[in-house]
């Protein structure tokens, strides 16, 4: 396989500023085929930031994004997604006074309606307490079950890479867990994966390379083994000694 | 003094009053139009206390601004707590309703109006004397610990309420404030046109106002000032088949202003630009 | 018993007239945040529009009836880009101010321009007056039933598209969740235009219903008609689509009454003390607010 056949997505000396304030500096990052890639930091390190850049959402920016080697810089945001990139956003993002199946109509609306029904169909098959609640409002879900509609949300979008942003944001645990399981999972069956995440032990443990951010800048990066015997990311995120 | 002039500044004055009585309540978050109902209430309690009980001007005007106070204290008190539109369309009902109740007094002229009311002496100067003292009131309200709870609620009323900053009676006394203004307008105009006709109390009045407001700026007391007699003014000075379509001039410069300059001509930063180059101006002339 | 029943057919014409332009009016709220008070006034354009058609054309009623509608929506589209940056901001007083300025424009001009500013009379052949039912004295025409009927079947399409369609469901997700809207990428630009026809669309027919019903027409029914649908909106609840239809009826039918037993003078102050009464007691409007 050829250098661009392998890389998925490319994001080249990108910068956000929102007015006097940098949001994002320079930043170069790519996601490989097959990949979960995590990024790490502290709030407001530029991690949401970067994953809307991507999508096309935000202040003006400078450098380019490449997907499949394709320019998206300016690409709007709605076709962005139908091109294979799906956003899962923070807090889940879901509709809560739709219904669950309604839901997941709106994760693949650039598509037919047979083809939705079709999708729906698989989405149900992996998550079936979806189907269970599927006329059911959105609002009355748990926080665990709301995120696992936020992931079959972003599948009806049929990505080929899927960013997660804080997937593990006011979860317990335990679903914590199960979440992290659904993401190996998910890229078992072949889906990139781009994830933003504070809870870097769980993240690390999935992923299989990461970039640790600092004031919208990134300040270290490598495998996941790499990182996580890392002092300083030891000593930042993971609390703690080896 | 040509008589056109005179009226010129009268009503310049008048809509400076106004201008400030709706500023006042949007530098609070709201946008308020009981001034113009209370301008109609403040004229008609003028006009009848001076013609028909032949009061002298002083004591009609202090009962005017009394009779403005309570007329906007009451609806004060149910929308102080109303969502910002709420509030803009209710007081613009406001302004309906006052119209069609004095259409319908007989004894205050109905449809056919009010009229020969007395004029009080010197009206120009009691006019811009009581310019001066609502300006410099308002001036020193918005240097005080109110005016600067008044800031915090147009940025973000939910931090004004952590501050515990009273925003239900904040708005409550700016609104009977605004009351009292349009009170004093209405004399005021009372008193230059002296005839009072409900449809003078209108829509078309408020649409005036909001125009030199936000044309002006609504962030500073000084847009009005300086906008109301350019806005007034310009169309006395055109030719009458231009002047005619004052109306069309005013809306497009209130979307074109909206549109381009949100916060109006003048801005607190433009304020600011203005003091900073002025002293430099001066401090450069004592250098050389 | 038939001057009851005249005021009951004479509310439901107000209240679906009413019904529609509410819809219109809250989904341009609901899609953009924008506030346009100068919806009726557009469709009161639309009217004047549809009178020059019948006169160039000798009272061609489907020509003025076409006219009127395609009029209304190529004018809800025409204000799209003017509220777009706003809509952007999320600039909501701003946007009203905006819409104001239209009014006062398309007001001035209508009072100007257009057979002198005298008020536009249409032809009878457009009211429909031919007694369909009648009861005693109470008669419905052709024309009432049309509109009653009519409204129904609009504000009915307009609800068929928002809930059953895939298109609707987006709208409404933009509605509630505009942020996600878009992070979940659904075409929030084409959306928001759609909602601007969708409204051209009801604000179009509603001037067909409107000339039937009124039979003339004058610049200064704008800012009336502006100011009903603003106080059925508040009456309801800013943004709230099914209470608007509930609150459209109910003042429609309270004027009509009103109307109908009190002078003519004092019809309008009393549906504004409803709406004072109502910003005062439930600030949210009587069925609450939508985001």
């Amino acid at each position: 396989m050829g250098k661009s056949d392998r890389v998925l997505l490319e994001i080249k000396d990108l910068s956000v500023e929102y007015g006097p304030v940098k949001a994002l500096q320079n930043i170069n990052l790519t996601v490989n085929r097959g990949e979960v890639i995590v990024l790490l930091g502290a709030n407001g390190a530029g991690k949401s930031t970067l994953l809307n850049a991507v999508l096309g959402i935000g202040p003006p920016k400078k450098g380019s994004v490449f997907f499949e080697g394709e320019d998206i810089t300016t690409m709007p945001t709605n076709r962005i997604v139908a091109s294979g990139i799906c956003l899962l956003p923070e807090g889940r993002g879901i509709v809560p006074q739709m219904l669950v199946w309604e839901n997941l109509q709106l994760g693949g609306y650039h598509f037919k309606n047979a083809v939705i029904r079709k999708d729906m169909e698989n989405v149900f098959r992996r998550f079936p307490i979806l189907k269970e609640r599927r006329r059911q409002e959105a609002g009355t879900l748990s926080g665990g079950q709301q995120q696992i509609l936020s992931i079959g949300r972003g599948l009806m979008a049929k990505p080929k890479l899927m960013m997660l942003d804080e997937p593990s944001l006011g979860l317990a645990p335990v679903i914590i867990t199960e979440v992290f399981e659904i993401i190996r999972e998910l890229n078992r069956d072949g889906y990139s994966i781009l994830l933003s995440e504070q809870n870097a032990r769980k993240a690390l443990q999935v992923a299989d390379r990461g970039y640790v951010f600092e004031k919208g800048q990134i300040v270290l990066s490598g495998s996941a083994e790499d990182l996580e015997k890392n002092e300083k990311v030891h000593h930042a995120y993971l609390g703690g000694h080896i | 003094m040509p008589i056109s002039l005179f009226y010129f500044l009268v009503f310049t004055g008048i809509f400076i009053l106004l201008g400030w009585a709706i500023y006042i309540v949007y530098r609070n978050g709201q946008l308020n139009n009981v001034p113009i109902a209370a301008m109609a209430v403040g004229a008609y309690i003028c006009a009848y206390l001076t013609r028909e009980l032949h009061w002298p001007f002083l004591p009609a005007l202090l009962a005017a601004m009394g009779g403005g106070a309570v007329f906007s204290f009451v609806p004060a008190l149910g929308l102080g707590r109303a969502p910002g539109f709420s509030m803009t369309i209710a007081t613009i009902a406001m302004i309906f309703i006052t119209q069609t109740v004095l259409r319908n007094m007989a004894f205050l002229g109905g449809v056919y109006g009010f009229y020969s009311i007395p004029r009080v002496d010197h009206l120009l100067i009691v006019t811009y004397v009581i310019v001066f003292i609502v300006g410099f009131f308002i001036f020193r309200l918005e240097r005080s610990r109110i005016g600067r709870a008044m800031e915090v609620v147009f940025i973000d009323t939910s931090v004004a309420r952590t501050l515990k900053i009273n925003t239900y009676w904040l708005s409550v006394w700016l609104q009977v404030f605004a009351g009292v203004l349009g009170a004093i307008a209405g004399v005021l105009f009372a008193n230059l046109v002296r005839i009072l006709v409900p449809r003078h109390f209108s829509l078309g009045m408020l649409l005036n106002i909001y125009c030199f407001m936000f044309v002006g700026g609504y962030t500073t007391m000084w847009g009005v000032v300086v906008f109301t007699p350019i806005l007034w003014g310009f169309p006395l000075l055109l030719p009458e088949a231009v002047a005619e379509w004052k109306d069309t001039i005013y809306g497009l410069l209130l979307v074109v202003t909206m549109l381009l300059r949100p916060e109006g001509v003048i801005s607190k930063k433009m304020l600011w630009d203005i003091k900073v180059s002025v002293k430099r101006f001066f401090i450069n002339r004592r250098k050389s | 018993m038939e001057f009851l029943l005249a005021q009951i057919i004479n509310g439901l014409i107000l209240g679906g007239i009413y019904a529609l332009l509410v819809t219109g009016f809250n989904l341009l709220l609901l899609e953009g945040g924008v506030f346009q008070y100068a919806y009726p006034h557009l469709l009161v354009l639309s009217m004047y529009v549809s009178w020059l058609v019948l006169r160039v054309t000798g009272n061609n009623i489907f020509l003025g009836i076409l006219a009127a509608v395609l009029s209304g929506i190529v004018l809800g589209i025409a204000t799209e880009p003017i509220f777009r940056s706003l809509s952007k901001r999320g600039a909501a007083v701003a946007s009203f101010i905006v819409a104001l300025g239209i009014a006062i424009i398309i007001t001035d001009i209508l009072s100007r321009v257009i057979n002198k500013g005298i008020q536009i009379a249409f032809p009878e052949s457009l009211k429909g007056e031919k007694a369909l039912l009648q009861f005693g004295y109470a008669i419905i025409s052709a024309g009432q039933m049309l509109t009653i009927l009519g409204s129904f079947v609009a504000v009915g399409g307009i609800f068929f598209i928002l809930f059953k369609t895939k298109t609707g469901r987006a709208m409404r997700a933009m509605a509630q969740v505009p942020g996600v809207a878009r992070l979940i990428g659904l075409p929030v630009n084409a959306m928001s235009l759609y909602s601007y026809m969708l409204a051209g669309i009801l604000g179009g027919i509603s001037s067909v219903f409107l000339i039937m019903a009124l039979g003339s027409a004058s610049s200064g029914l704008g800012n009336t008609l502006a100011l009903k649908v603003l106080a059925v909106a508040i009456f309801a609840g800013l943004g709230n689509l099914g209470g608007g239809l509930v609150s459209a009826l109910i003042l429609g039918m309270a004027e009509s009454f009103v109307m109908g037993y009190m002078r003519g003078d004092w019809a309008n102050a009393v549906a504004f003390g409803m709406i004072m009464i109502i910003v005062m007691v439930r600030p949210r409007g009587i069925f609450g607010m939508k985001a």
